[in-house]
């Protein structure tokens, strides 16, 4: 006899798992990166199954965190979520380097409230900056006397969403969400740098935590204009975003503003079609950082399909394909980084349909656009791995 | 087909997150090549040069060490023009009278000895001589008022005093111990009498020479101490008696305690300090330096590097045996209670970790020495200690050698300086 899984139960995960979220997003370290500059990765918040279709469903989908429209698709108590590993090597001329990363991503639940309203809580990663460098290095002092050392710089934590959605529909043919996000999080920082003369010169070491703090609301939409075509827009508006140091704010810009549109097709028996397009508003970020931040605003364009596949049992397997292109947030040496990547996934129902097992896997390839010098050759190739877990009791 | 159950494809999602689990935990991490070609996330921030003329009060400070303050004697002889002859005196002001029986029952009086003789230890670091040469050793007791007095002991090395004297073919055949033998009539008439024993040491040599022994140190008679042994009788059934340092003169026991050996500079060639900063020589001299340093740099930021540069001018009556004087920079530790800089220097402490610096008294230029700990120390110590260095010989009192370097009273660019590599404290981590 299965045992239910209560509203309560569900609610108290997912609490518990925000906080997980924000407090330990990543476990493992990673290194130098193209996609690691500023503040950290966008991790995009999608969910498994979105990512599979290069994010192209993820205006649609209840599990990410963009749209809170699509809480309704579900139409019933859920929770879910998914771990990411990725890994990726980084050439820069001579020099090449393999680094892993591991985050949880997204940790979401959701129920119905008096039928006609959907009410989803989650927690996302919004920007994630854990890595770990460390590397010989050679000081040059003010008298020409050269030291030798090495330096280290380690970063762990992440900007981290938590949102609390509701979804309604007042027409068969429209679905309206609204959100309030509150964005929080901290970077834990170290650094340290020691010369081979210890005689002469003393070791530095200095450690620090950035706490982040910030607010944000989304408004999305969905609508069905004609029978299997769906047209979805969201729109996040990014309030007052802060950093601080020991409960003293050190610099105060603002969360990115977002805005998104997407159309699904659903004409063809087994297969749905899915284009998105999105424009976030990196730029706002700017005064967070020091005077050199390079902050760019950023274009994401996605397509992708999802489709049935082969029975396994009852239920028959999703298979997805897509692909994305889009500019990351935070360039380097002058130079902006556009990912590029594609990939597939897979989705098998569990449980008679009360729950879902997600994989997708994505090749990414992260190239500057302009720079001069080491940064321009630099090239990054990353396998994006997301396993997710979807219970819908 | 046949339908797969929920735990079948449960552990198979489960198998699937855990071999991605481990397939990233297994990754191995390498170094952060890529900082070097300009891709990592955060940089340390660079590190800042300064140079600050920060010495506000130098002086070069006399009359030290302070008696009892002196773990080695030197005895040192250079003929010529710069002549140069310094002794030392070994008080043994508590020879017996008498000495007990081996076989047990009274003591018996000492009327005869046999194979007196005084053991001394050298230091072999700071002994130099290339051509034999004798260690003399003389009775310089007096009931003369100044029995301290240099010139008074001097005096008492006289031909008629002589008590014995030992030979040195060459450093490398020595070896660390010396017996001196003494005059077995002399000491036994010491003994009889219940006289005090003072023995001057003096160093005869045809060419410039060094012996540095081991004298009583700060802590007390030990091992490597002057020690006069013989033998109570002049058979061979007794067993030997040691006499070790004792002084019962001048003044208070401890202050005689502090004249068990004593060094005595008869003839130091040098030149007035004038404004020069001294460091070492005979009568040793050591430096007393105290900073104003911006509070800035001691609290604000990380400090790196430290450097105090002292501008060097060649020593004007170098030693040929003398190649280098060690210098030992000292934290001052005493608050401004102490007014006397003398006695604040006796304060001064090396345990904040600062390295020792050998230099030629020959040399001239810049010299650096590293302070970078003394600056993090004065970040602990209370406010009203000086920012304050010492720096003295190692060898101090028992080394002839002499290092001169210019004060604040010189020219702009031959001043004491404070150079200082630091790294500000910025936001760090805010990109």
């Amino acid at each position: 006899m299965r045992r239910p899984v209560t509203r309560a139960a569900l609610a108290a995960a997912g609490v518990l798992a925000a906080v997980a979220a924000t407090v330990a997003p990543a476990a493992l370290r990673a290194q130098s990166s193209l996609g690691l500059q500023g503040f950290g990765y966008p991790a995009g918040q999608f969910s498994t199954r979105a990512q599979g279709t290069g994010g192209a469903l993820g205006e649609f989908d209840p599990v990410s965190v963009v749209n809170p429209s699509a809480l309704l698709e579900f139409g019933r108590t859920f929770a879910a979520f998914q771990y990411d590993p990725e890994f990726r090597r980084l050439t820069a001329g001579s020099v090449r380097q393999n680094n892993t990363v591991a985050r949880f991503p997204i940790i979401a639940v959701g129920a119905p409230v008096r039928r006609k309203y959907m009410v989803g809580l989650s927690a996302s990663t919004l920007l994630d900056r854990t890595f770990t460098a460390e590397f010989a290095d050679t000081a040059r002092f003010g008298d020409g006397t050269l030291a030798p050392g090495r330096q280290r710089v380690e970063s762990n934590g992440s900007v981290a969403d938590v949102r609390l959605a509701v979804a309604t529909q007042p027409a068969r043919w429209l679905r309206v969400g609204v959100s309030g996000h509150v964005l929080t999080g901290e970077n834990r920082l170290v650094s340290s740098r020691r010369f081979d003369d210890t005689t002469n010169f003393r070791r530095i070491d200095d450690s620090t935590s950035l706490d982040y703090t910030g607010l944000a609301a989304t408004l999305g939409l969905a609508a069905t204009p004609v029978r299997g075509v769906q047209l979805a827009g969201s729109y996040r508006l990014g309030g007052t975003l802060k950093t601080s140091r020991n409960d003293s704010t050190i610099s105060t810009g603002n969360a990115p503003d977002r805005a998104g549109i997407a159309l699904r097709v659903d004409r063809v028996t087994g297969a749905v079609f899915a284009l998105a397009y999105s424009h976030t508003r990196w730029s706002k970020m700017r005064d967070l950082g020091t005077s050199a931040l390079e902050v760019h605003d950023a274009t994401e364009l996605s397509g992708g399909v999802e489709a049935l596949g082969p029975r396994l049992g009852d239920f028959p397997l999703l298979l997805r394909l897509g692909a994305r292109r889009r500019t990351l947030p935070f360039g380097v040496g002058g130079a902006r980084v556009r990912e590029t990547s594609f990939g597939g996934g897979l989705g098998l129902p569990l449980a008679s349909g009360r729950a879902v097992g997600d994989v997708s896997l994505q090749r990414a390839l992260r190239t500057p656009q302009g720079g001069a010098g080491p940064v321009a050759d630099a090239r990054e190739r990353a396998y994006l791995l997301s396993v997710g877990f979807t219970v819908r009791p | 087909m046949t339908p797969l159950s929920l735990a079948r494809r449960l552990a198979a999602v489960v198998g699937l997150a855990a071999l991605a689990a481990g397939a990233a935990c297994s990754e191995q991490l390498e170094g952060g090549a890529g900082c070097a070609a300009g891709l990592c996330p955060v940089t340390n921030a660079a590190v800042v040069d300064t140079t600050l003329d920060p010495v506000v009060l130098d002086t070069a400070l006399a009359g030290v060490p302070v008696a009892g303050d002196l773990p080695v004697l030197l005895l040192a002889t250079r003929p010529g023009a710069d002549s140069l002859d310094v002794r030392a005196v070994v008080r043994f002001d508590s020879v017996p009278g008498s000495f007990a029986p081996p076989a047990g029952g009274d003591s018996v009086r000492i009327t005869r000895v046999d194979s007196t003789a005084i053991r001394l230890t050298l230091d072999t670091s700071g002994t130099r001589f290339t051509g034999p040469v004798t260690i003399q050793a003389y009775d310089v007791d007096t009931a003369a008022a100044g029995d301290t007095v240099v010139d008074v002991l001097a005096a008492l090395f006289r031909p008629d005093r002589l008590l014995g004297e030992v030979t040195l073919a060459s450093p490398t055949v020595t070896g660390d111990t010396v017996s001196l033998r003494l005059s077995n009539d002399a000491f036994a008439a010491k003994a009889q009498a219940r006289a005090r024993l003072r023995i001057g040491l003096r160093l005869v040599s045809a060419t410039s020479a060094r012996v540095r022994l081991f004298g009583v140190g700060v802590g007390g008679v030990n091992a490597v101490s002057p020690v006069v042994r013989f033998d109570p009788a002049t058979d061979t059934i007794f067993r030997a008696v040691l006499v070790f340092p004792a002084s019962v003169t001048p003044g208070s026991s401890e202050l005689a305690r502090a004249y068990r050996a004593q060094s005595l500079p008869v003839r130091v060639p040098r030149l007035t300090d004038g404004s020069d900063l001294v460091i070492g020589g005979l009568p040793a001299r050591r430096v007393y330096m105290r900073f104003a340093v911006p509070a800035r740099f001691i609290d604000s930021v990380d400090l790196v590097r430290a450097s105090l540069l002292l501008t060097q001018r060649a020593s004007g009556a170098p030693d040929a045996l003398d190649t280098g004087v060690t210098v030992r920079p000292l934290a001052v530790l005493a608050t401004d209670a102490v007014t006397d800089l003398r006695r604040a220097s006796e304060f001064a402490s090396g345990a904040v970790g600062l390295d020792t610096l050998r230099v030629d008294p020959r040399g001239s230029g810049v010299r650096v020495f590293s302070v970078v700990n003394l600056l993090r120390a004065w970040r602990a110590l209370p406010t009203n200690t000086p920012r304050a260095l010492v720096l003295r010989a190692t060898a101090e009192g028992a080394q002839a050698a002499e290092l001169r370097f210019y004060s604040i009273e010189a020219a702009a660019e031959l001043r004491p300086r404070l150079r200082l590599s630091y790294v500000p404290r910025t936001n760090f981590g805010l990109p």
